[in-house]
């Protein structure tokens, strides 16, 4: 046995001597063209897509895998990638492969050969606005309290079938016999994070705030006018406090705590709660978002959208044809952008690879506002003809974690 | 040598180099771990390369020992039909038994070869054995909290020997601070069989002898040291005897002192050789949670594994030796307690590396730790490993011997000691690097790695790697299914079943239960943290419960 046991050592020992230099070559992505028998250096290509399982064409090659996959042992050069998927546009691009790299074509969005639209009310509405929570969006018929909705984003069938008969998924904010139905609403003031909102109405010529907390079925109503005699320019309160408000005047702070009913007047500014931070200052600029990864700015201004890298302190410009735009929000994982301009909504890609994609995606009524929930993957808007809420599906599937452990893991889809 | 296998009463120069080979083990296996961690942070693209490197090494490694863990298993059973008191006859009259050796039947073919292989070596030697009636066996039993029902059947079962009970001598080392109710069992079990064996003795071992520490060593060594004068005073040779350390909870299989008498009669250099039984876990085995069968097996086949390698071969658990040697080594160490392993390494220096460990292909069945509950048996078991993992106190002691010894060959020395450092090392630090820190590279992967070749082909070479390592995996349920004893339930099959599916608690317990108590040990010893003797919670026996 001892004899036995030198010779598998040796054995094993040679082994590993012979196989272990080849396996860090192949780590590397070395690996012998099979044609002249000599070592080329390769890269990979990494693609995912939303929807995945779509087909992956390397040169008009087929690949094995469907997506999410990884293409390897390319020798560098320029490769043509398509991405075919039934029922969708097909994707192509020409990628540029480097040795020892891998490119990174990750959740590629596949666009529909037609949007699936959901109408979501047979109402029709004026306008939307979101919650800062992203679970709720509130919608109004007419600047009446009567008739203020809410549509609940998160409780939202998942029936994606444009033609089927419009159910009402929005409801009242208010009862009927609620004393302030017939007043007029002055303002909103809502804050990122924050599931409630306090609503500015005007009753008999006087002046009412509500704060309203609509997480329960039953809509919470708290009647805050007598904290606030002056009207405020505005109101701000911390996204998870249910208690603390802070109302904005020309000279002042106060802080109003809403369950004791107290007024704490001239408050320091320093004491009061500070948006976190800010991005780069664009000329012009009407808008501002931070991506998941909170490395990236999306910024915004009437022609321009443009990319605000934290760590490398540089901005690209990707779009510059703009006309009016006021709305933008990232989508799917960082990888797209929706922005509304004019009355027009777009999809536009993060990465164009030399070659931008600018989808058109619906009109809407003029003057009204869009909204996207990456919970949710959809689109909310208001149709220009019937003016009803409608919402558009942009991801079928959860887009995929970070890159770093994305290829342990395969898309999930969205839960009903 | 005269070598002072001890940490205590040094002089100044020893004192400072066995501090600083303290502190050795636990710097190589914390070096280890944080500078992987380090580099997966600071210098991915190096460590994916290293993991990739460790994992290949892995994998063979297991293939290698998984090779040989069947082959030790298949001569294992093959010597299980092995007749040893025949073969004793035979050595008994060496001459004319070797002329007439029989043939030998195709499943025992091997054994039969090796045996008539052994038989010219000894004739060749001319080191002739004592006649088979002249051997004597002492056997050693330590006990502190070992309860009546834990003991009896080991006693037992070395009055049911093929080997003449006469010719053993058992001695129980009974500690003085035992409780009354162990001693009360102790002598109780003493009268009871003491007129099956040539003696039964007890000798309670006082608690404060100077210069002893709390361990087992202590009590057998005391025991052992009145053993000598009973061996005298009945005029027996320190050459026929041939002595057991067994835990209390050991009992032999009925072949056990026949198997161990051959031999001590074969090998030729009998007085200068220890002899290591397989053991396995099997008193208590179907009565304890799954986890704890899965880690026992895992020693079993440690030592199936070890024992085809004799020269390397160390004393581990209830083994067996020459009394001659253990006399002239002056007994077990009295204030270590890795006494199993350290008696090896004092004889080894005692007689300048010409020393060696037989392997023995029989069996003996100790009990699997089981404590009242789920949780009591993990803390437990997580002790015990500790404990074995306290082996590398042996590190300091067995450099230190090698620079003071000329006569050992530099070869050797560097065999032994980087098999025990090397040993010691991934113990505490390949469970941490297979279950997490091999992934670190990419779970910190930055941009410019996360946009390399490396990190996309690390997880996928990985995976195949671990893929292939499940052919290990399932040799191991195979075998561990084999060596078991049958469980006396209504549903064996669903039991088999079960047991195989408890081999899913492995990367558990190769972090909990393997490398963090051996992590645990080192760093103790590197800070003098200095561990005493814990006895494992054994005394369970519960009913059988039918399935």
């Amino acid at each position: 046995m001892p004899i036995l046991r030198k010779v598998f050592f040796y054995i094993f020992a040679a082994l590993y001597l012979t196989i272990c230099p080849l396996l860090i070559l192949r780590l590397l992505g070395v690996v012998i063209n099979p044609k002249t028998h000599q070592l080329v250096k390769t890269g990979i290509i990494y693609v995912s897509s939303n929807p995945p399982n779509a087909d992956v064409y390397i040169n008009d090659l087929k690949a094995h895998e469907n997506t999410p996959c990884i293409i390897r042992d390319l020798p560098p050069d320029n490769y043509v990638v398509r991405l075919e998927l039934k029922s969708y546009q097909p994707w192509q691009n020409k990628i540029m492969v480097v040795e020892h790299k891998a490119t990174v074509l990750e959740n590629i969005l596949l666009i529909p050969k037609q949007w699936a639209v959901r109408t979501l009310s047979g109402l029709p509405l004026e306008n939307i606005l979101p919650l800062g929570d992203g679970n709720t969006l509130l919608t109004w018929q007419t600047m009446s309290v009567k008739d203020l909705y809410l549509l609940r984003l998160n409780k939202e069938a998942s029936n994606d079938k444009a033609l089927e008969p419009p159910p009402s998924e929005v409801n009242a904010v208010f009862p009927d016999e609620f004393i302030y139905s017939d007043s007029q609403i002055l303002r909103f003031f809502t804050v990122e994070k924050s599931p409630f909102f306090i609503l500015h109405i005007l009753v008999a010529n006087k002046h009412k705030y509500l704060w309203v907390d609509v997480r329960d079925k039953q809509v919470h109503i708290e009647d805050i006018s007598d904290l606030l005699p002056l009207e405020p320019l505005r109101l701000l309160w911390e996204a998870g406090d249910d208690k603390i408000i802070y109302a904005y005047y020309s000279d002042h702070i106060n802080r109003i705590d809403i369950k004791a009913k107290a007024i704490y007047p001239d408050i320091p500014a320093q004491n009061v709660p500070q948006k976190k931070e800010t991005s780069l200052y664009v000329p012009n600029m009407t808008g501002e978002h931070l991506n998941e990864d909170n490395n990236m700015w999306l910024e915004f201004s009437p022609n321009k959208i443009g990319l605000w890298d934290k760590n490398q302190k540089s901005m690209q410009w990707i779009y510059q044809d703009g006309n009016n735009i006021s709305q933008a929000f990232w989508a799917n994982n960082g990888n797209t952008i929706i922005f509304r301009d004019n009355n027009e909504v777009f999809l536009l890609d993060k990465e164009p690879f030399g070659h931008i994609r600018l989808q058109k995606i619906t009109d809407i009524t003029p003057g009204s506002s869009i909204y996207y929930s990456e919970k949710t993957g959809k689109l909310y808007y208001i149709t220009p003809k019937e003016k009803f809420i409608s919402a558009i599906i942009i991801l079928r599937h959860k887009p995929m974690l970070p890159k770093t452990i994305a290829d342990t893991l395969r898309l999930k889809e969205f839960e009903p | 040598m005269r070598f002072k296998y001890s940490k205590e009463n040094l002089c100044p120069q020893d004192a400072i180099w066995q501090r600083r080979l303290e502190i050795l083990p636990g710097v190589a296996s914390w070096g280890t771990l944080i500078g992987m961690f380090l580099l997966s942070i600071f210098y991915p693209f190096t460590a994916a390369i290293i993991t990739i490197c460790f994992y290949l090494c892995w994998l063979l490694r297991l293939l290698y020992m998984t090779l040989f863990l069947v082959l030790s298993y298949v001569r294992l059973n093959m010597e299980k039909k092995t007749n040893w008191m025949e073969r004793i006859n035979g050595i008994d009259h060496l001459t004319s038994y070797y002329q007439r050796l029989p043939l030998s039947f195709p499943w025992s073919a091997y054994s039969s070869w090796s045996h008539r292989r052994e038989i010219k070596k000894l004739l060749a030697g001319g080191s002739l054995p004592p006649a088979s009636k002249d051997i004597y066996h002492l056997v050693i039993f330590p006990v502190i909290k070992e309860a009546q029902e834990v003991i009896e059947p080991a006693l037992k079962a070395i009055t049911q020997q093929q080997f003449p009970s006469k010719q053993i001598i058992v001695v129980f080392a009974l500690e003085e601070r035992a409780k009354d109710q162990i001693k009360k069992g102790v002598y109780y079990v003493q009268e009871k069989y003491k007129s099956l064996l040539l003696d039964c003795l007890t000798f309670e071992h006082p608690s404060n002898i100077a210069g002893e520490a709390r361990v087992k060593g202590a009590n057998v060594t005391f025991a052992a040291k009145k053993a000598t004068e009973y061996i005298v005073k009945h005029k027996i040779p320190y050459e026929n005897v041939v002595v057991s350390c067994f835990d209390a909870d050991t009992v032999v299989t009925e072949d056990y002192f026949s198997c161990l008498s051959y031999h001590f009669m074969i090998t030729p250099n009998r007085q200068r050789s220890s002899f290591q039984p397989i053991p396995v876990y099997h008193n208590n085995i179907w009565h304890v949670p799954g986890f704890a069968r899965v880690i026992e097996a895992g020693s079993s086949f440690f030592q199936l594994i070890e024992a085809t390698n004799p020269e390397k071969l160390v004393t581990f658990s209830s083994h067996s030796m020459s009394f001659k040697a253990l006399v002239e080594v002056d007994y077990w160490p009295v204030d270590m307690i890795s006494d199993d392993s350290a008696i090896f390494w004092k004889c080894y220096f005692h007689y300048d590396g010409k020393y060696q460990v037989i392997p023995m292909y029989v069996t003996l069945s100790m009990d699997v730790v089981n404590a009242d509950n789920w949780w009591s048996t993990i803390k437990s078991v997580y002790k015990q490993k500790r404990r074995w993992a306290w082996g590398v106190e042996n590190i300091p002691l067995v450099i230190r011997a090698f620079g003071q010894n000329n006569k050992i060959p530099l070869w050797d020395k560097f065999r032994h000691g980087f098999k025990l450092l090397e040993g010691h090392w991934s113990w505490a630090t390949w469970g941490f690097i297979l279950s997490i820190e091999g992934w670190l590279p990419v779970l910190f992967a930055r941009h410019e790695f996360a946009s390399s070749v490396v990190y996309y082909n690390v997880p996928q070479i990985a995976s195949i790697i671990f893929n292939l390592t499940s052919l290990c995996l399932i040799t191991s349920i195979i075998l561990s299914l084999a060596l078991l004893t049958k469980a006396n339930v209504r549903y064996p099959l669903l039991v088999k079943i079960g047991h195989a599916l408890e081999w899913l608690t492995l990367p558990f317990i190769l972090v909990f239960l393997s490398a963090l108590p051996a992590l645990d040990a080192q760093t103790r010893l590197m800070f003098g943290k200095y561990l005493e003797f814990w006895v494992s919670d054994k005394g369970q026996r519960k009913t059988k419960k039918k399935i």
